[in-house]
Formats: C-alpha cells, structure tokens, sequence
C-alpha cells in the first residue's frame, strides 16, 4: 500500500467524531448541514472507499466543496489533516472522472497553457536579475493592479526584479485530485527557478513553492525585512482604520501572522484593529484554492461575506489582505452584495502610503 | 477496514428475567408508509428542508459512539408547529422520529436505531427573551451553547453548564442527556438550569411544562421527566434557563501523583472537607500524554492529575486553596502548580476538553464508558479498573468529573480488529458491573442510548423498568420516539 494510501486510510479510522472540527466550519454556519463539516467529510470519504455509497453528484459536491481552509485540522484534537485526506478522496473521485465541470476545465487550463485562465504567456529570456517575483495565476492574469503594485513597491524599496508571469504553481491541480498535473507543473518550475531566490504575493504559492524546496519568501516577510532594515523615505501617512485578514495559507499553513502586521502598523496613521477571528484562527475568505469560486461561486460569495462582516461589525471600511485569492473573492462579493467596504492588498496598500508610482508596461520576464 | 459498529451487530441483550413488564407496542411500518411520510414531508416544511440523499444520510446515520444506522430521510424544521405536524404524520403512519441536535452525544443517542425519521433542530436556533432581571433567557434549543454563551457573553453572563463538547452541543441535545459538566459542583446539570420547557409529545401535541419562576410544587416534576430522556418521550422545541454572570476570577491548582489511587483518595477527601471548590477534575498518564502532545501545554509526568479551581473573593478563594493543598500535598502530591493567571487557567480547561478527541491518537477506536461511583469509593473503583484492563490486556484510560464520582474509562482499541472488539465488550460489562457493585450508576451524563441499553437490566430491578414502561407507553405508545434504545 502506497505510503499515501496508508495514511489516507489511518486518518479516516482516527476521527473518533467528538465534532470539535463543527466550531470552527466556516460552511456549516452557511449550509447548516453535516457533510459542510469536516467530520461529515471524513464520513463521506471512509463510506465511498467502503463501497457504502456511490459518487453520487451530492458527494462530489461535499467533496469539491471543502474549501481546503485548514481551520478544522487545527482544531483536531486526533492530529487529523483534513486537506489531506479530502485531497486523497478527491484523487479517487478525480480518477473516476467525477469532478466538477468548472474544475475540469481549471486543470485542463493548466495543463495546456500553465496556468488556471488557460491564457497563453510568452516567455523572454532567463532573468538576469537574482531576485523573481512569482505572482501566480490571479495577480498576474486577473488582477494585474496587484502584480503592479508589487512590483512598485518592490522597485520603491530599491530592489531589482525580475517577474514570472502567467505560471501556476500547480497547487489547485493538486487539491481538484489530479497529482501527476501538479508534480509536472512542480518539476518544471523546480527547473526554472533553480539558483534564484523568489518572492511571490500568494500565500498558496508561496506554501507549495517551499514544499518543493524552491528558495521562496512570502512579499510579507519581505517587506517586513525591509523596513526594518532599511531606511525608507516618509510615508504620505493614511489616515484610516483598518482590519487585516490572515490569508489561511499565510496563518494557519505558514505562520506568517506578525509579518504583515508589521508592515502595516510602520505606516504612519494607520489604526489596525482585529477581526474577532485572526491569526492562525481567521475564517477563510471561500476561495478555497479557486475550485471553490469557480464551481461554487455563491457559496464562496456567502462564506466571504460571512467573513466581512466580521470585519463591518468593527465599523472599519477598509479591509487588507496579502492574498490575491482572497482579494478576488471579496472584492466579488463586495461587488455582488454591494457592502460598503473597499478591499486592498499588502502591497497596494503600500503603494498608496509611499504615494508610488504603478510601474510602466514593461517587466521583463524569464 | 470496517465500519463502526452497525446495530444490526449489537450483542443480543442482558436477558431481565425478574419479571415480565408491559412493552411499548414495536411499531411495524411498510416501505408504503414510509414513502408515504417522505412524499408528504416537503409540504410541511419544504422541499429544501429534506434529504433523501443517501450521502447526506449517511451523515446522520452517527454520533461520536462507534454506532451507526442510516436513517430514511432527514428533516429541518424551522417551527414548532412544523415539528407537531411531522410527529403526528409519523405517529400515524408509525415511522420511528429520532431527533438530533448536533450529534456528539457519546451514547448512540441520535443514532436512529431502527431507521425512520431524523429531526434536526439546527434551525430552531433563536434567543426569544433575554430576561435580565431575572436572569433567564428563553431560546430555541437547536441553539449551540456556544452560540448562546457567545451573545450572553456581552451582558457578562453565561450558561454555566460547560460539557467538553461546548463548542458544538445544542441545548436539545444538552437537554436530551441531562449533560453536565466540568464546573457541575458549582452549577450543577443541566436540570438545575433548566427552568421550563416546551415539548411536542408523539401525537403531536404541544406542551409547556416547569415554569419560569425559580421555584415550583405545582403538580408532578414533568419537566424533569423530559430532561435526560433521550429524545424517547418527545421533541423538547423550547426552554428557558437560568443564567449566571460570568465569573470575574477563578484560580486552578493542579496537583501530579505516582499512582491513580493516591489521586483518587485526595479527591474523596477533598470533597469530604466540604471545600466549597467550582470544578474538580481528574486525568490518568495516557490522557495526560496525548493532551500534552497536543496542546503542548507543560503538564507533569505523572501517573494521575488532579485539576482544583475555586472562584470568589481573592481571600476566601486563597484559604480554600491552602485547604485543598494540604490535603492533596498528605495524600502524596509531589508536584502543585498554582494557575491564578486567568489565560493560563483557561488553557488548562481547553486541555481537559480535548481530551476525548485527543485519544485517538492511540488507537482508532474510543468507546467510552460514563460510570459514577459515591466520591468515597472512588480510589476503590480506580483500583479495579486497573484490574479490569490487565485482565483484558486492553488499553483503558480515565479521566472525568471526579467532585460527582463521574469517570470516563474509555477503552481503546481497533474496531477493525474483532478479537479487540470482543475483549472490549467483556471489559465494558466488568466497568459498569464494578460500578453497581460499589453502589454506583451506570451513567453520570452520557445517558443510556444504544451504549449502555444492555446494561441496563443491571441496574434497574424490573418493577423500576416496568414503570418506566408505563410512562413510556402512556406517552408513546405506538413506540415512535426514538425507539429501539434502552426502553
Ligand atoms: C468531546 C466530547 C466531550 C463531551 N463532554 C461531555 C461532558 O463533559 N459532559 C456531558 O454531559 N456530555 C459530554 N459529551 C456528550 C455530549 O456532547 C452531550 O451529551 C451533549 O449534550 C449532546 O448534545 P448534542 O446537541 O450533540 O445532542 P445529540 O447528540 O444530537 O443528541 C443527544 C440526545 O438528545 C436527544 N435530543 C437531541 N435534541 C433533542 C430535542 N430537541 N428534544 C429531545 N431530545 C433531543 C437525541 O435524540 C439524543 O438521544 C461530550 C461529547 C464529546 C464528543
Ligand atoms: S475534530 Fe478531528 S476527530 Fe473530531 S470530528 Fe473533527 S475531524 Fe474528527
Ligand atoms: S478544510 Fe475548511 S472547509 Fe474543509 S472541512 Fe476543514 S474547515 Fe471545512
């Protein structure tokens, strides 16, 4: 038995139901069912491997639904590792061809263009720049303004770069259930970024990128680096209030939470208050790795919003993310939902405080 | 693998042969009744408010016992008319009704035993009066008790009834069990709290019983008849508790010894000084261990823990302390560690909750007993539940709620394995029946369920059983609440 396999199994025998993992759902409080919890999950995943139940759409959907949040798993007195074992059952559903249609095609984008929007991306010369900056699918393809602002702030902070754009790092490949597309997407971007240290915006490439050994920071560890070492010129200073939502990659997977609370309290004027749920205890925005949004676009809208209220019920206007993941499924919902809050990332924050300019149309690639 | 225990597995039960009582009637159902109950189900509480699925089923075909059983179809009332109107359905066409709160009763309590129809309360989850000078709050009971402690939390008050499963137990389920908890020698159970309900019988009636004033002799205790009767005797939809302001400090003393029976005897005689102490507990190594893995809080190396907290005012909460420090320092404490600190305190609360959901990190499976023995007899029980798990080679650990006697031997084992399994049942039935032996009870908390249902005999002599048959059938007697349990 694979090594996978076995855990896979181990786990699914370990989850002895004492139902902490419901206090945490961020989908029960919008779904209001059992299969919305991990523990629902786990019997959903134990019961298709027994042969008690079938694939039927309504446990594809439990399955693809799981937003790969980790909130349960760090909760679970037993040690469980939810994402995984939902990644292990989405594997089995993957190789029965029982995947939603909208993450079909995500992973077939991936596989014939390298990345999640299936857009072509021309590809220039090896950097000569030391240092790339990775911005994954959605900043480089979606929501270039945040790829921009990263790499003014970048530029701003007196730093060279170079910028990998349209690349996925193959992580949603790996959480739809289809492995071998991540170790080839994994393998090839091993090859490319082999010598070069990366910084990337995405706390999920950002976690899969060090899970490969590739030498990664997250721009939050950077730009707290930076500003404690170097002297930066005056911040114009914005006077706002302000809450910071902890990306679950960044908090709960990496531990990053000081970091990009530091950035953000060296900005004069700022006020940071918290939400009720922060840190490694943050409820998830209901992206879920893109599957979500992509397949289930109002229940990603219904967690998000449920997690902006947290922040409305603070009075503030402003929410911060170092997500872009994140900033998508809010800033969908914000529009959807019309909610009176303006969403930015880290990096345009810091943009905005330095007063800098986006840079030109022109970021060499490798 | 194998999956949890299914019911059609159950050893056959402990044959009463004291005398012969009056059954409840079985209730016998066709697959046409059923159908017809489905079909009819959408118009009384909508479509959107039924599963048939057969992955959604399976969802509430459990609890966090080993027991399991699929139900028919599983409904989400958000009234109770809606659940008068389900039952009267049921009880014409006499399809078992289970109801569920959130499903972490430890008994198979929820676990619809003979299939039928599950009623989920989740959507009953309203606060209807907050009464702040009186200090009650009246409130649908699919409510959490996180979700109530959570808003009361902004007036100061609380629910003070804090079982390890706070953070997903309903006040139905709550109700359901008779549930207590840690801070139960300061708050009581459940039934101390709980001041009136209301109830939907199986003819679909709806009742009010109790009243909202703190005291009342008016009539037979009907409300307490409910309170612990494990959805057999009908569906509580509303109850109005007693609250209390939270309170403002609290200070833990833990206290480590080298054997089980050395704590034992420290906590009988604890509780013989009559130290007024809020939450008395107790922890073996191997739940120690796993808390320590998990939580990574620095407990001690020791053979037992025992956790002490006392509230009130700074001076008398110090000379209680002082008292109790005493007397577990006489009866071999080598190690006392002083938690005023109320984050530290806190922690140490959260490592005693973990503690069910952290021994599966031993082996898989977890069946957990909830005997109470007197408090004096306590280091005598302990003793034979050593005995107990060398004779079966089995793996037993035990933790609980010892200011009440209340200790929860949980034997651990492989369920895969069915040699394990059958050693497992044998210890099972030697834990319950040194319990009565030293004048004790079967459960504390848990209550009865599917679990305990073959011990039940043990206990209760037949003239006892047959009045709880009476009741029951006066109640129900076409036997749909839940059947198929200990009654
Ligand atoms: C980790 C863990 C720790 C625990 N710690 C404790 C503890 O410290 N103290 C303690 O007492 N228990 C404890 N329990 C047991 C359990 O959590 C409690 O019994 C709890 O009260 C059950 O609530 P629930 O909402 O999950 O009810 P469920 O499990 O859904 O139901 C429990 C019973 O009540 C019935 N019921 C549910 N709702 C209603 C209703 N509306 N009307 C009538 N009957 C109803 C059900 O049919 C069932 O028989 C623990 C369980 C776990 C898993
Ligand atoms: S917290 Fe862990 S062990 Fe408990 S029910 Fe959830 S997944 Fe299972
Ligand atoms: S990972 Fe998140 S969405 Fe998935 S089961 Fe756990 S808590 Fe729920």
């Amino acid at each position: 038995m694979s090594q996978q396999l076995h855990r896979f199994e181990e786990a699914l025998r370990n989850c002895n139901r004492c139902g902490l993992c419901h206090g945490v759902s961020p989908l029960i409080s919008v779904q209001g069912l059992e299969s919305s919890t991990a523990r629902g999950k786990i019997r959903l995943a134990r019961s298709l491997i027994q042969g008690e139940i079938e694939a039927t759409n309504t446990l594809v959907d439990r399955i693809y639904q799981c937003l790969m949040c980790g909130s349960c798993s760090n909760v679970c007195p037993a040690g469980i590792k939810v994402e995984e074992v939902i990644c292990s059952a989405r594997m089995r559903l993957a190789s029965a061809g029982k995947v939603p249609q909208p993450v079909k095609s995500l992973v077939s984008n991936i596989v014939s263009r390298g990345n999640i929007y299936g857009v072509a991306v021309e590809r220039s010369e090896p950097s000569q720049e030391r240092l790339v900056y990775f911005p994954g699918c959605v900043s480089s393809l979606k929501y270039r303004q945040l790829a921009d602002a990263t790499i003014s702030c970048l530029s701003g902070m007196g730093l060279r770069v170079s910028s990998l754009d349209g690349v996925c790092c193959g992580a949603p490949a790996l959480a739809a259930g289809f492995k071998e597309v991540y170790e080839q997407a994994s393998e090839r971007l091993r090859s490319m970024l082999e010598g070069f240290d990366v910084v990337t915006g995405c706390p999920q490439c950002y976690y899969f990128l060090k899970r490969e050994r590739i030498s990664v920071q997250h721009i939050a560890q950077l730009y707290a680096e930076i500003m404690e070492s170097r002297v930066l010129p005056p911040t114009g200073g914005l006077r706002d209030m302000i809450t910071y939502a902890d990306p679950c990659y960044l908090a709960r997977f990496s531990s990053i939470t000081d970091e990009p609370r530091a950035v953000i309290s060296s900005i004069a004027g700022l006020r940071l208050v918290e939400m009720a749920s922060n840190r490694t205890n943050a409820k998830c925005c209901g992206n879920g790795l893109e599957l979500v949004q992509t397949s289930y676009p109002e229940l990603a809208g219904e967690v998000a919003s449920s997690r902006l209220g947290e922040a409305l019920e603070l009075g503030v206007k402003k929410v911060v993310t170092s997500c872009p993941h994140c900033y998508l499924t809010f800033k969908n919902t914000r529009r959807e939902r019309g909610l009176p809050i303006v969403i930015k990332d880290l990096s345009q924050l810091i943009m905005e405080a330095y007063r800098w300019e986006p840079p030109a149309k022109r970021n060499r690639r490798i | 693998m194998k999956t949890a225990v299914s019911l059609q597995n159950l050893p056959s039960r402990i044959p009463n042969r004291r005398s012969r009582v009056r059954k409840p009637r079985r209730s016998r159902r066709s697959s046409v009744q059923l159908d017809r109950v489905v079909a009819r189900l959408p118009s009384i509480v909508g479509g959107g408010s039924v599963l048939t699925d057969r992955a959604e089923l399976v969802c509430y075909s459990y609890d966090a016992s080993c027991y399991s059983r699929l139900p028919d179809v599983v409904v989400f009332p958000n009234s109770s008319e809606e659940i008068s109107k389900i039952v009267r359905l049921a009880n014409r066409e006499r399809v078992p009704v289970t109801p569920r709160g959130a499903g972490t009763s430890l008994s198979g309590g929820p676990v619809p035993a003979r299939g039928g129809i599950v009623v989920v309360l989740a959507r009953m989850n309203r606060i209807l009066d907050l009464d702040e000078d009186n200090l009650t709050v009246t409130c649908e009971v699919g409510l959490t008790l996180r979700d109530l402690n959570r808003s009361l939390a902004r007036k100061l008050l609380h629910f003070p009834i804090d079982p390890g499963s706070s953070e997903a137990a309903t006040l139905g389920g709550m109700i359901g069990e008779n549930a207590s908890g840690m801070h139960s020698p300061r708050f009581g159970k459940t039934k101390d709290r709980v001041l009136s309900l209301e109830v939907v019988l199986p003819n679909g009636d709806i009742i009010h019983v109790g009243s909202k004033c703190f005291k009342s002799a008016s009539g037979y205790n009907l409300k307490e008849l409910f309170i612990g009767s494990e959805g057999t005797l009908g569906i509580v939809t509303k109850a109005t508790l007693r609250l209390s302001p939270l309170p403002d400090n609290y200070t833990v003393i833990s206290a480590s010894f080298k054997t089980t029976v050395a704590a034992g005897r420290a906590i009988s005689r604890v509780v013989k000084r009559g130290l007024p102490v809020s939450a008395l507990e107790f922890m073996d190594r191997p739940s120690i261990e796993v808390v320590k893995a998990f939580t990574g809080l620095p407990l001690p190396q020791a053979a037992a823990m025992v956790l002490i907290e006392c509230t009130g005012p700074e001076g008398e909460v110090q000379n209680h302390l002082a008292d109790a420090a005493e007397i577990l320092r006489e009866e071999g404490a080598f190690e006392l560690r002083i938690s005023s600190d109320r984050g530290e305190a806190d922690r140490l609360w959260h490592a005693r909750k973990v503690t069910y959901g952290a021994i599966s990190r031993i082996r898989p499976t977890a069946i957990q007993a909830d005997p109470v023995v007197p408090v004096s007899k306590l280091p005598d029980y302990l003793a034979r539940l050593d005995l107990i798990a060398q004779k079966y080679a089995l793996k037993i650990v035990s933790y609980g709620h010892a200011a009440d006697g209340n200790l929860h031997p949980t034997v651990l084992i492989d369920e895969g394995n069915p040699e394990e399994m059958r050693y497992a049942r044998m210890a099972l039935a030697e834990i319950y029946q040194s319990a009565l032996e030293l004048g004790g009870t079967l459960t504390g908390e848990h209550g009865v369920g599917v679990e305990k249902s073959d011990y039940f005999n043990l206990e209760w002599p037949s003239n006892v059983v047959s009045v709880m048959r009476e009741i029951k059938a006066v109640l129900d007697p076409n036997n749909i609440m839940n059947p198929r349990k200990w009654i």
